[in-house]
């Protein structure tokens, strides 16, 4: 009787912990790869943002009417050769996905030109986005942002 | 559990210095291409003793300077990034910037640092309206 209740207990012992070890490792994996692949989209839109001013700029200081227009239209193939997928342009709503391209400063010969490129990154784990460096979470994701400054050319 | 999550922290921090490289490539370049942006007019005798003028050089003490506000305005939240040499050439202008980085910086440790090297180069560009010689 002694033995039998023993070899029961450890028995039910083993699966509870079997059990907690599972969702241990696999919140661990999941979080890993979650991180990884917010890590991949901050760098694409660091890549976006760069290639949007650097372009605004540059446009911008040559007289084209349609700097703003050319600029975004580059930080979208960025983010799309990046390997994102994008939901659609803000406003639009601010579900995973979607993203936008703002422009600050003076397109004037000295001055400077801002582009700011977001996307919003689906997050299922809520430590990312601090590690990240990023927002907080909002809603089903978080917001990745880069901003560059180039000077009018 | 315990060797997985220390296997993790190089890995994640590696994840996170891909994307701080783009940002600092991309502050080198704007500070290049602003820090070109200050041509100076350069007098230039030739050996008949004719003067004549080309927008020839960056300006040796406006150059670095205007680099340096677009290289401070890009890389905000890197501290420790810092310009090491501002090379203006008649030709453009180089930017060269050595950063220390914590490779550890996710989790706000100093303890590992990695060194970078960027170099940017841009073109130099005409300033307009100039004609005559100042």
């Amino acid at each position: 009787m002694g033995w039998r209740f023993v070899r029961e207990t450890r028995g039910q012992a083993a699966v509870v912990e079997t059990v907690i070890m599972l969702i241990l490792l696999i919140a661990f994996f999941g979080g890993f790869a979650a991180y990884a692949l917010a890590a991949h989209a901050r760098a694409v839109v660091i890549g976006a943002a760069t290639v949007a001013g650097r372009a605004a700029a540059i446009e911008c200081g040559l007289g084209s009417a349609t700097w703003q227009a050319d600029a975004t239209s580059l930080a979208e193939e960025a983010l799309k050769q990046g390997g994102l997928k994008l939901a659609g342009l803000r406003p639009g709503g601010t579900s995973p996905g979607t993203w936008s391209v703002s422009f600050g400063g003076t397109c004037a010969s000295g001055a400077d030109v801002t582009t700011t490129v977001t996307y919003d990154q689906l997050d299922l784990f809520p430590f990312i986005a601090p590690l990240l460096g990023q927002g907080p979470a909002d809603g089903w994701g978080f917001d990745l942002t880069s901003t560059a400054v180039y000077p009018v050319g | 559990m315990l060797l997985l999550c220390l296997l993790a922290v190089p890995v994640l921090s590696a994840a996170w210095l891909i994307g701080t490289r783009t940002a600092v490539q991309r502050a080198a370049d704007a500070a290049a291409l602003a820090g070109a942006g200050q041509a100076v007019v350069a007098r230039q005798v030739d050996a008949r003793g004719d003067v004549y003028c080309a927008t020839a050089a960056v300006d040796p003490v406006q150059g670095p300077a205007v680099a340096a506000q677009y290289w401070a305005r890009n890389v905000t939240g890197i501290p420790t990034l810092q310009t090491l040499a501002f090379v203006a050439r008649p030709q453009g202008a180089t930017l060269t910037v050595q950063g220390t980085v914590s490779a550890a910086a996710p989790l706000r440790s100093p303890s590992s640092r990695t060194v970078w090297t960027v170099t940017a180069v841009a073109e130099l560009r005409q300033p307009a309206g100039v004609a005559a010689c100042p």
